[in-house]
């Protein structure tokens, strides 16, 4: 693409600009490299002025995949050569595309941030139990500063709705959705124009909200059991019937948790769950199984103390993964993600980026889509 | 590690003054940037090349904005590492 400078021509040249002998030139700069091939190794991150930053960064071992062969392959701990250009060179690079800006897509503000929980109201989830943990606030950001508002209003909605009978909820709940959407787009507005004191209003206008709903949910469900009993037995029996069918769907969902357990692994020091993985299913991808099973013995994933009794689960890993297999799997891997969201993100997403590839139609176009945070919601979404 | 504490390693290692080698090492710098800036690949055996890359258009999500944002084309400086440089701190681990 480019010509090449090669060293001998760089000795020559500086040798020129700075009137003295090739020797001293190819002297200097020999020193210069060696010295900052060192200082990399010392310090970890040198600084050159007119060129830029090195750094070493720390990569953990982690699982990518070989392209070619298609397969999963770990990638060992290293560190790599980090290279930034500092502003100097920048300017003098970006010289020709000076004039050039960015430009923000404004009209999505509005929606982009808070769509995912509104849009799986739409698809009919409001018979949905509520999530067992809230959507965690996404990293607030400045502009758009009732987002945490929202969080925390959508966090108390499904609480309620868990409560009251699903029939009766579907259509109340749909209708004060719609309500509190357009009180919301109005405090929105409201806020954007203001400053400050604007969003405390808004603030305040939401709980208003929020307990006029609670009300009129509460309401609706004890007008619920009347109902029901005015009804004619045969819809009456027909209610039965459906909810045995949802019982049993339940079943059927929460059966693949019901594990057999292989062994019990008593951890030793030093040890993660990627070698447990490897010692009892041939592959380390497969630990958030083991993860899953004794998430009541862990802080965070990554980290595993010594002297820890753990069920292995069982999982006959083959080759090509079956399909239950692998939405097992991709829960596991959602699990994983759950813990690490708020604490470490960028390992979060990654982790939620295995489990959608592993399972794209099962784990996240579901129920847990509302387990998301907003931002991850978002990440996921460039994605597809 | 900043570009002072730099010289002064460097002014140690060939005996010079600090004041003088900055001078040097930017002079090297600046002559290093303008055969980058006419689109050469800078070599430097046993530790890396520099050239410089085009970045397209792109939109992304920024999470600051809240919104979708199209960033303009750009010319950044890129470095990579020779292999030499690579194999000595693979497994060096972070002091911490």
């Amino acid at each position: 693409m480019s010509d090449k400078v090669t060293y001998s021509e760089l000795v020559d040249a500086f040798a020129e600009q700075q009137g003295i002998t090739k020797t001293e030139a190819d002297q200097f700069i020999k020193a210069f490299r060696d010295q900052l091939f060192e200082s990399l190794g010392d310090e970890r991150k040198v600084s050159i002025s007119g060129l830029g930053v090195f750094e070493l960064k720390w990569v953990e071992e982690r699982i990518g995949r070989n392209p070619r062969a298609n397969e999963a392959i770990t990638i060992e701990a290293h560190n790599r050569i980090s290279y930034r250009m500092d502003s100097k060179m920048e300017k003098l690079m970006n010289k020709p595309y000076e004039h050039l800006t960015y430009t923000v897509h404004d009209d999505e503000i509005e929606s982009s941030a808070p769509e995912p929980t509104p849009k799986a109201e739409d698809d009919q989830v409001p018979e949905q139990p509520a999530p067992p943990t809230a959507p965690k606030p996404a990293p607030a950001p400045p502009l758009v500063a009732k987002e945490p508002e929202m969080n925390a209003d959508f966090t108390s909605e499904p609480a309620i709705k868990a409560d009251s009978p699903e029939k009766s909820s579907a259509s109340t709940s749909n209708e004060a959705a719609e309500d509190k959407q357009e009180t919301q787009e109005k405090i929105s507005s409201k806020s954007v124009d203001g400053g400050f004191s604007p969003v405390w209003i808004a603030a305040a206008l939401v709980v208003i909200v929020a307990i006029v709903v609670t009300v009129a949910v509460l309401s609706e469900q004890k007008k619920l059991p009347a109902q029901t009993e005015t009804q004619p037995p045969a819809a009456a029996a027909q209610m039965d019937q459906q909810r045995s069918f949802e019982s049993e769907a339940e079943i059927i969902e929460t059966e693949p948790e019901e594990v057999v357990y292989q062994a019990v692994h008593e951890s030793k020091p030093n040890e993660w769950l990627f070698a447990i993985a490897r010692q009892y299913y041939g592959s380390p991808r497969y630990w958030p199984l083991i993860y899953v099973a004794n998430k009541d013995k862990f802080n965070t994933p990554d980290i595993l103390e010594p002297g820890l009794r753990l069920f292995i689960p069982e999982f006959n890993a083959s080759e090509i993964l079956t399909p239950e297999q692998n939405k097992r799997l991709a829960n596991a891997y959602f699990e994983v993600y759950m813990a690490f969201s708020g604490q470490d993100n960028v390992k979060a997403r990654a982790y939620l980026k295995t489990a959608d590839d592993l399972f794209p139609e099962g784990v996240l176009n579901s129920d847990r889509r509302l387990e998301l945070s907003v931002a991850d919601a978002a990440y996921l979404k460039l994605y597809q | 590690m900043n570009f002072t504490e730099f010289c002064k390693a460097l002014g140690k290692r060939v005996g010079k003054k600090d004041t003088e080698v900055k001078k040097t090492v930017k002079a090297l710098t600046s002559l290093m940037a303008s055969q980058l800036d006419k689109d050469k690949r800078v070599i430097i055996p046993d530790f890396g090349t520099f050239d410089t890359e085009i970045k397209d258009e792109k939109t992304t999500y920024n999470p600051q904005f809240g919104a979708k944002v199209t960033y303009p084309k750009r010319r950044v400086a890129a470095f990579t590492p020779a292999q030499a440089l690579r194999d000595e701190y693979r497994t060096k681990r972070p002091a911490s």
